[in-house]
């Protein structure tokens, strides 16, 4: 009996919060002045594997400008990971795209 | 003597298949590509270079399915064993040597010991044979050195 | 066949197999005069079992440690690289950062002529 409760209660642990994978990462020369951060984050929710664009990812770099306007964005991480959530059989996926960088103006 | 004749005329077989794999083209596979930044001023001139590392991967169904093929059922088996300790996710085949790529940088700054270096073009890639592959990760880059004016 | 069979099965249990992912390179300036930078780098690794991880975070160790063997200076040529070493049943997601700092002089800022 404890057991099951134990295995229920980690299904749904992994259910909520989802496997997550990184796809890919890169990283940009990193400044010596590393006062403001700024950050930008754009995910998208596939269901069934059906996804018909990337649009999303364009906006991330116009999202960073915005929030250093007439600076130097740089030392930037960028982090590509799926979601995918158990529970549904991974049959919806979330696509998120991390940008975090250092703003110098 | 009519066993060691067909013997013979199978590894002869084995034989001239092995040398065609080895001849034959491979074929290629790109996985990721990512451009730098460019910096093509007059002020600079250019040298460029390459640098390739790779390593050999082992793909081991395709090892099996050759084994199965020559006659052996139980190299089959004994490669799908071996595949339940090799799980998680792979870019290509799997290789046996994790740091073939770790001085990479160190590579860069041999070939511009004293320059600018721009214009660097990573890829990795895939050089596929039957069983086994070549991992390999290729960056290109121009050195940049200031002009005598 | 099957001493082949067993030295082969000798050899990939001993060793682990692994998978690059991704490597990433980025530009520096080693032009003369540009002082002599120091090699740092950075590692950080994420245990898998049976396919449940909940985060990334590990990206983000490698990311603040890096920086934090350069605090004073700023990091070029920062080679990035995502790598798997797989096993039975889990597998170690691993990220290694290298890069070459280049420490703040006295002269970094302001006038260095009174030296």
């Amino acid at each position: 009996m404890k057991s099951n409760v134990l295995l229920i209660m980690a299904f749904l642990v992994a259910g909520i919060s989802g496997c997550t994978t990184l796809e890919s990462l890169s990283l940009t020369n990193i400044p010596q002045e590393r006062s403001k951060v700024v950050t930008a984050e754009r995910e998208k929710g596939i269901i069934f594997y059906f996804n018909f664009d990337t649009d999303y990812a364009d906006e991330l770099s116009a999202d960073l400008r915005s929030q250093c306007e007439g600076g130097v964005v740089s030392g930037i991480l960028t982090k590509f990971e799926n979601t995918c959530y158990v529970p549904l059989f991974c049959f919806y996926i979330v696509s998120r795209v991390t940008a975090t960088g250092y703003c110098n103006q | 003597m009519r066993e060691t004749f067909c013997f013979s005329i199978i590894m002869s077989r084995l034989t001239v298949f092995l040398l065609v794999i080895m001849i034959l083209p491979s074929c290629v596979y790109v996985y990721q590509v990512q451009v730098g930044d460019i910096d093509d001023r007059k002020s600079f001139e250019p040298t460029p270079f390459m640098i390739r590392v790779s390593e050999t991967g082992v793909n081991l169904e395709e090892v099996g399915d050759i084994a199965q093929a020559l006659g052996s059922d139980s190299g089959k088996e004994g490669a799908e064993f071996l595949k339940m300790f090799q799980m998680g996710p792979t870019t290509g085949n799997p290789v046996y040597n994790e740091r073939y790529a770790e001085d990479l940088l160190l590579l860069i700054k041999q070939k511009c010991p004293d320059g600018r270096v721009s214009g660097l073009t990573s890829i990795r890639e895939q050089r596929k044979y039957p069983a086994i592959s070549g991992e390999i990760i290729k960056i290109n880059g121009n050195c940049l050195r200031k002009r005598n004016s | 066949m099957k001493l082949i069979i067993l030295a082969l099965t000798t050899v990939l249990f001993l060793g682990c197999a692994h998978s690059i992912h991704v490597v990433h390179s980025n530009p520096y300036d080693q032009s003369p005069g540009t002082a002599e930078p120091e090699l740092i780098e950075a590692r950080s690794e994420q245990g898998v079992v049976l396919g449940f991880a909940f985060d990334t975070d590990y990206v983000d160790r490698a990311y603040n440690t890096l920086q934090a063997k350069c605090s004073k200076g700023r990091i070029e040529g920062i080679t990035t690289q995502f790598s798997t070493s797989l096993g039975f049943l889990n597998w170690t997601n691993k990220i290694l950062m290298r890069g070459f700092c280049y420490p703040v002089t006295k002269c970094g800022k302001g006038n260095c002529a009174s030296q």
